[in-house]
């Protein structure tokens, strides 16, 4: 058994964080990851090998919808594309005006987002950072008329290999194995690897602590069981995991589940692209956006690295057609819809006590997929592009915009995409004003369990309509500060001593 | 990627045990090839002989004649590679073969063939594939996404492939260096940068 102050399950961008803010308040942390521990050396760039290493994959057995999730030390920070958007100011504003989370508004969460930016070294992208790639989508939104910018990152001195989401193998990518998780350390946090939180431990209404089992490192299979107590716990294991463990204590959670969807559209161009090279995300068309001041139908068209593996599993059709447009490789573009999904879905269990994903996307959700799938290959036939594959088995690639009538004929379900996947995950165990309407408070604090928190996606209300990492980061440094300092109270009046020196 | 996450479904398994009792016997239990089998049986974690055969004719179809003649020399093993890939994830490596066994077995209604895949002609089997892209049943479909992401993985992140279609290996600094060289303005290309 394992004793300590505070116990953080997670340590992706939502628990890493938390870990620094407790350990550097004094507390004795202890930190919990299901997933091994790599670092910058062992990112050999190798698409299997990482996968296998850093991502586990799941479904919405409803949909057939894919979701993707880090799986390691750094969570979903170390297979991201490293972008960077300040919380959308109507996001927050729809938080405080619809959801009653007062607390929550731009002027509190704006100096926690600073503190991200800064630790993150969020940083604007020149045009030197931008690929062939991301300026055939640049190129097609400007002669379209249509607003676009390069996406801040947080790196320092990216070398363009093109494996950002691999894991960054120079070590320019600053996840939060290389912020958050050091910092914690050099506080005195431990980071335990390859443990899974499988309950939470409650007694009287109090969190007692964490039921863990260790991980085989080689099968994936659970080993002995672990017992770590302590009086604060921070549930931070993301959205696929953070509600079931929630669920599996017996405690309510799993509603308002939320996505950003995504598909990816292919061009080929006549001349090289060499779309592999380059950061693997740099630029947006936030011309249908409906954050940051846009009135669009909500999404935004971000250009994404032409990876061999995620190219051929995204474009429809196989054999001879296939064929042909892989051996295009070098000429092709690509960019990824990341909409703003209405639909709502939530987690239960199975049987056995694993997460169940259920997602249907609304028809309002399909339809605009379709827009974006649209205009898409409108801006990419506009930059020049000899054909466009839309990412719907059974249509032939675009070469005219007058071809887009076989996709305005079609009646769309979430099967008919060749690959439609969650690119960001929200909610299941969200902030809400009343117990009825989330799992926890606007503090992160879960109803009815004194001690237990809740600091990453799984406690966002809504989307974001942007990429969270930024959001979910300074949201969790909020909870986490907050709970240091309710904590510190406590052992106060229970310990006169408590945080003193001896 | 977990491609086979869609098929990590009790309903698919449920699926695929009540194909394959219904149509092992019309289908008949005929010998596989021998460029499809495996070198060594001994060297498969999940896969049986047989799964091992039907995946590589699947990703033979799927990837088209040319990586299909480098799978038939042996200089490729999708199969091999999926094995090994399915290995660590118990779960994923039985749905692979219940899958495996619907696309081998399974016989008309439910997919357009009366003999196991792995003895139809290319054109029998690029009509199963057809029949799967578009299947009314979302079980059938999962089925084919399933497939064709794990193929997709075990083809084309090999590094023989991905040199074949012109993409760097993971740290081809001159090939970058090059490209970035390209970047600001090529006056051959007709692709001109906008300022």
């Amino acid at each position: 058994m394992l004793r300590a102050d505070a116990i953080v399950v997670g340590t992706g961008a939502g628990g890493a964080p938390a870990a620094a803010v407790l350990a550097e308040a004094g507390l004795d942390v202890l930190v919990l990851e299901a997933g091994a521990r790599w670092e910058t050396r062992d990112f050999d760039g190798e698409p299997a090998t990482m996968l296998q290493r850093l991502m586990r994959a799941t479904t919405a057995p409803d949909s057939g919808m894919e979701l993707y999730a880090g799986a390691c030390v750094g969570g979903s920070t170390v297979v991201n594309d490293a972008l960077c958007w300040r919380p959308p100011p109507e996001v927050l504003a729809s938080w405080r005006d619809e959801h009653g989370l007062h607390g929550l508004g731009d002027l509190v969460l704006s100096p926690y987002v600073e503190a991200v930016w800064e630790q993150v070294h969020a940083t604007p992208t020149g045009r030197d950072d931008l690929s062939r790639n991301a300026r055939l989508l640049e190129r097609g939104a400007r002669r379209l008329g249509w607003a676009g910018e390069a996406m801040p990152r947080n790196v320092r001195g990216c070398a363009h290999l093109g494996l950002c989401n691999l894991g960054c193998p120079t070590g320019a990518k600053q996840s939060a194995l290389l912020t958050w998780i050091p910092r914690a350390e050099r506080a005195g946090a431990r980071v335990l690897p390859l443990v899974r939180a499988e309950r939470v431990l409650v007694e009287v209404g109090r969190v007692r602590g964490v039921a863990a089992r260790r991980i085989d490192p080689d099968s994936g299979r659970p080993l002995a069981p672990l017992r770590c107590e302590a009086p604060l716990v921070v549930l931070a294991a993301g959205v696929l995991e953070t509600p079931a463990l929630l669920l599996r204590s017996g405690i309510p959670a799993g509603n308002g589940l939320q996505f950003h969807s995504s598909v990816y559209v292919t061009a080929r161009f006549s001349d090289r692209v060499n779309g592999f090279f380059g950061p693997t995300m740099s630029y947006a068309v936030t011309e249908f956006s409906d954050v940051h001041g846009r009135r669009g139908p909500g999404f935004m068209l971000e250009n994404v690295t032409v990876s061999p593996m995620t190219t051929a599993a995204s474009l429809p059709g196989f054999g001879l057609d296939l064929e042909r447009a892989m051996t295009a490789l070098p000429h092709l573009a690509r960019t990824v819809v990341v909409l703003r999904d209405e639909t709502r879905g939530r987690v239960t269990l199975d049987r056995k006590g694993a997460a169940v994903i259920s997602y249907r996307p609304v028809p309002h959700d399909l339809e605009r997929l379709r827009v974006a799938i649209r205009e898409l290959a409108r801006l990419y036939l506009a930059a020049g592009a000899e054909e466009v594959w839309l990412p719907i088995e059974g249509l032939a690639p675009v070469r005219r915009e007058a071809d887009l009538a076989a996709l305005d004929a079609r009646t769309l379900v979430p099967r008919d995409f060749t690959l439609l996947y969650a690119v960001h995950l929200f909610g299941g165990a969200s902030m809400g004003a009343r117990p009825d309407a989330g799992a926890c408070d606007e503090a992160g604090k879960v109803w009815g369990v004194a001690g237990l928190y809740v600091s990453d996606a799984s406690c966002l209300p809504t989307n974001t309509g942007a990429n969270p990492q930024i959001t979910i980061m300074a949201n969790a440094l909020r909870i986490a500060e907050g709970s240091a300092a309710t904590s510190s109270s406590q052992r106060a009046r229970t310990d006169p001593l408590a945080g003193k020196s001896p | 990627m977990d491609a086979l996450a869609p098929l990590q479904r009790r309903a698919f398994l449920r699926f695929a045990g009540v194909v394959a009792a219904t149509t092992l016997l019309p289908s008949g239990c005929s010998a596989v090839s021998s460029d499809l089998r495996p070198l060594s049986a001994d060297t498969l974690s999940v896969l049986s002989p047989r799964a091992y055969a039907t995946f590589q004719a699947f990703s033979m179809r799927l990837a088209g004649p040319g990586l299909a003649r480098e799978i038939r020399a042996r200089n490729l093993d999708p199969a091999g590679v999926a094995d090994a890939w399915v290995a660590r994830r118990p779960a994923l490596g039985d749905a692979l073969g219940q899958g495996l066994v619907v696309l081998e077995w399974a016989v008309w209604p439910l997919l357009p063939k009366w003999r196991p895949f792995t003895s139809l002609h290319d054109t029998g089997q690029d009509r199963v594939l057809a029949s799967l892209a578009a299947s009314r049943m979302d079980l059938l479909r999962d089925l084919y996404r399933g497939l064709k992401s794990l193929a997709t993985l075990a083809l084309y992140t090999q590094p023989a492939v991905r040199r074949s279609l012109g993409a760097p290996d993971p740290f081809d600094v001159p090939g970058i260096a090059l490209a970035l060289r390209e970047l600001p303005r090529d006056p051959k290309s007709s692709m001109k940068i906008e300022p």
